[in-house]
């Protein structure tokens, strides 16, 4: 709840700062307390707040404003509720950088352990069973429903035991999830420019073979760089799927897209086997092989 | 924050025509979009824990009806969902029954004020309680303001202010941590 008495005092970190709590989980409470302090007035709109920079500041950040302007935003807190969710909805990549803490990537991952999406990966869902008669698109389409849904969660459904696996996975997985970096500490697919269309199909998959390709002239003498590596490329194939390969011809960019879902799946369970206290030296080898066919992959444009 | 692109959304609304494909494209998505979606749950709820449960619920129905996307506006749609939980969560804790017609009023913003009126609720009678110095120097900084800047104004010693700052913080989180017991 004191997460306000944090606003920096040097006010060229302002940006930064508000920025990380438009994006994270403390962002009610930081709300709160500016209320209670500046007043619970409507005031201005959002665009006034922000002088006509509102579509700048939603494509390319908090940076765009003066600093009178990010004070308006502290004292017109409720327009930070609404600046987060035009954010959400249709900010820029620039959004995409700022850092989420640990503690949010960690509650967000593990929820994913949860769903039924887990704990029956073949189940159909399209079954009598697990269609609702009800759109999650209308909130008030039947009179008698409780305000919690009535789709079954994972609550209601066995395979308890594979959601704790997969939730032990998830949640190790994220003790090691740091931010993505934009500093010269990233590397492989993580260094910035590496997903920016400003080169050939060719060479756009070479410089992506190159990236990956930095792992072997990466350390993993220990534990801790393994672990640390192996998380550092799971993530970057999340940015990867992400991205949008503009460079790339329909086709490669599918075959590629399938390719990193392969990688991503066995960068997770060599994580699991290196937490589990598997063989590290084994772990070792099955990591430089899933990375020496990347990279062979992307050389030879998927012919292996 | 972009949603991924409309070809790579379509590609994966095309994906889900079968089982496998689906679980993929929801994990695609969960991957992308799951934390900003607890964040934006979490500013809408009273805590986190609530904002998870929520959360849950959402990634549930998306699993559920994927099928049913466009392929057009991913994060529109998914946001979607989840404004709508929020309106059936706040709903739900209302003391009278809501008719059908304020549900329909309802908007996401109505749940976002009643949900930040709960914790506006608990720091707003310790707010009051400052002394009126100390109070002057929480406005100040929570306005963005540095110590220099407030001595300035006021013809306080820096060093001063930031006592009075930190003695005022001190007195706020006793104060939480009393209403809360």
């Amino acid at each position: 709840m004191l997460v306000a008495c944090d606003i920096p005092e040097d006010s060229t970190q302002l940006a930064d700062w508000l920025e990380q709590q438009l994006v994270g989980l403390q962002l009610g409470d930081l709300v709160a307390m500016l209320r209670a302090v500046h007043g619970d007035g409507d005031g201005p709109s959002l665009e006034d707040v922000c002088d006509g920079k509102l579509s700048e500041v939603v494509q390319h950040g908090l940076g765009r404003l003066e600093i009178s302007q990010l004070q308006g935003l502290l004292v017109h807190p409720k327009r930070l509720l609404e600046l987060q969710e035009r954010v959400f909805l249709d900010g820029g990549d620039h959004w995409r950088t700022v850092p989420r803490t640990t503690e949010h990537l960690q509650a967000a991952a593990v929820g994913w352990a949860l769903l039924p999406v887990r704990s029956s990966p073949l189940a159909s869902p399209f079954s009598s069973s697990t269609l609702a008669a009800s759109s999650p698109l209308n909130a008030n389409e039947n009179g008698d429903r409780t305000g919690r849904s009535a789709h079954p969660t994972s609550r209601s459904r066995g395979a308890w035991w594979v959601a704790g696996v997969a939730a032990l996975v998830a949640a190790l997985l994220l003790m090691f999830w740091t931010p993505p970096r934009a500093d010269s500490l990233a590397w492989g697919w993580n260094r910035p420019g590496t997903f920016v269309a400003d080169v050939t199909a060719d060479q756009y998959l070479d410089r992506l073979a190159d990236r990956a390709d930095e792992w072997s002239a990466r350390p993993h003498d220990t534990l801790d760089q393994l672990r640390r590596d192996l998380t550092d490329f799971r993530r970057a194939c999340v940015t990867l799927l992400a991205a949008s390969h503009d460079r790339l011809p329909p086709s490669q960019r599918e075959e590629l897209l399938k390719r990193c879902r392969k990688w991503r799946d066995k960068f997770d369970t060599q994580l699991a086997a290196l937490e589990a206290g598997g063989n590290a030296n084994d772990i070792r080898q099955e990591a430089d092989k899933t990375v020496g066919s990347l990279v062979t992959a992307l050389r030879q444009r998927f012919a292996s | 924050m972009t949603a991924p692109t409309q070809h790579s959304e379509q590609d994966t609304a095309r994906d889900i025509a079968d089982a496998a494909g689906l679980r993929i494209a929801v994990s695609d998505w969960y991957d992308a979009h799951a934390a900003d979606l607890l964040a934006f749950l979490a500013a809408r709820t009273s805590n986190l824990d609530v904002a998870r449960d929520l959360a849950q619920e959402v990634w549930a129905s998306v699993w559920t009806h994927a099928a049913e996307f466009d392929g057009q506006h991913l994060r529109g749609w998914l946001f979607q969902i989840a404004r709508n939980k929020l309106i059936d969560w706040q709903r739900q804790r209302q003391e009278q029954p809501m008719t059908d017609e304020t549900a329909a009023r309802l908007t996401a913003n109505d749940v976002t004020d009643g949900s930040n009126d709960e914790r506006l609720a608990a720091v707003r009678p310790c707010v009051e309680l400052l002394d009126p110095t100390r109070r002057s120097v929480v406005e100040a900084r929570l306005r963005g303001e540095s110590f220099d800047t407030i001595s300035q104004q006021t013809g306080t010693p820096v060093k001063t202010a930031m006592t009075q700052f930190h003695r005022a913080k001190q007195q706020l989180k006793e104060c939480l941590e009393r209403r809360v017991s």
